[in-house]
């Protein structure tokens, strides 16, 4: 009888866990049709574990008063486990001088880091296309005109990446490490005090950036790949 | 005995002269804001000096004849008091107006005309309304984007 409420108890979880993912993939096909509307050049394709927009890009961007009008060919693979995996997006029309695009065409939108804070509080691919590509185009058409970056921008290799720990989650490089070492082992007790020496419990500190790695097998890959060339510098040390 | 300054005299008229100053020097202001070198930019003194003697032999001229003088001007270096790499101030032709003005902030200056020259160079209505409005006043030609997306700032 035991053994039978237990088989019973987890194929009721599995089927919990396959409604949130179907929920989830409502709310993303929801979104890209969004996206989609009034696109008329871009198409949608649909293949086994992504979606891919690929076309002409039509946009008005604002920031601060300052409009941009225009369109870009562009190519969006949305995973279609999304959040759990983050897309990759390339641009196709830029001036010749602005970094931050590699030879393939694909988008440095943001550090790792920052791009799994967000997706974390944000499982929005629509408010993820706000944050970051809508935001990197209106860049492009700044820098065409201007030759600069509206926003500035961060260091080529690990110091950018490293600047997002330092700065935007004012962690010291000893913290970083304590960090990098929770989520490695998997290590996380929310009870205890955050290494950032805040004097908070982690759960009420870093731990709404730390848990949702250690949770994501592959967010927590992406991490320690990361973690490896900051702390190597770029594999140089 | 004591220094005195004269009162500056309200106009309730502007000349196309003024008004076309007046627009050159908010796209200056604009532009070097933008591209991060305020300190950089043309003095208003330079600017009045350049454009009104690029018309100083013409009459009924419209705002826009008179910044496209001025651009041709510039870029052709054919204004009077632009000699010998010099830029001389017209009340005396002793002075050189870019004496101190270095070799970046010229080609900085020279980059800002060839941006006031592609606004000017618009030739379909849409765009350039467009282009006022974030080139010169965001209060303006507002509805010629429709639908706007306002965005959350990123660094790559």
């Amino acid at each position: 009888m035991k053994e039978y409420i237990t088989t019973i108890l987890k194929e009721l979880q599995l089927l919990n866990q396959q409604i949130l993912r179907c929920f989830k993939m409502y709310e993303l096909i929801n979104d890209i049709n969004t996206i989609m509307k009034n696109q008329e050049q871009l198409k949608l394709y649909d293949f086994a574990g992504e979606y891919v927009l690929s076309g002409k890009y039509f946009y008005t961007l604002e920031f601060n008063g300052y409009c941009v009008e225009g369109n870009k060919n562009i190519k969006f693979i949305i995973p279609k486990n999304f959040p759990n995996r983050i897309p990759t997006f390339f641009v196709y029309d830029y001036p010749k001088d602005i970094e931050h695009i590699y030879s393939d065409h694909s988008v440095c939108l943001a550090t790792l880091g920052e791009i799994i804070s967000y997706v974390n509080n944000n499982s929005s691919i629509l408010k993820f296309c706000n944050k970051f590509i809508n935001s990197f185009i209106f860049t492009i058409e700044w820098f065409d005109k201007y030759n600069n970056y509206p926003f500035g921008d961060r260091d080529h290799g690990y110091k950018g990446l490293k600047d997002y720990y330092l700065d935007d989650l004012n962690l010291t490089m000893d913290q970083y490490k304590m960090m990098v070492s929770i989520i490695y082992n998997s290590s996380y007790r929310g009870h205890n005090l955050c290494f950032c020496s805040s004097g908070k419990k982690i759960r009420n500190c870093h731990g709404s950036f730390v848990l949702p790695i250690i949770k994501n097998k592959h967010l927590k890959n992406i991490f320690l790949n990361e973690a490896w060339m900051i702390l190597s510098k770029d594999g140089k040390e | 005995m004591y220094a005195s300054i004269e009162e500056i005299p309200t106009y309730f008229y502007k000349s196309s002269l003024q008004r076309a100053i007046q627009f050159i020097k908010r796209h200056r202001d604009i532009y070097f804001d933008r591209i991060k070198s305020i300190k950089d930019k043309p003095s208003s003194i330079l600017l009045s000096s350049l454009v009104a003697d690029c018309v100083k032999d013409e009459i009924m001229l419209s705002v826009t004849e008179i910044i496209n003088k001025f651009i041709f001007g510039f870029q052709s270096k054919s204004i009077s008091i632009m000699q010998d790499g010099k830029i001389l101030n017209p009340v005396d032709l002793r002075e050189n107006l870019i004496e101190y003005y270095s070799e970046k902030r010229l080609s900085l200056i020279l980059n800002w005309i060839n941006s006031l020259n592609q606004l000017m160079n618009i030739s379909e209505e849409f765009r350039f309304k467009q282009n006022i409005n974030t080139d010169i006043n965001e209060r303006v030609y507002n509805d010629y984007f429709k639908g706007t997306t306002i965005i959350e700032p990123t660094n790559p």
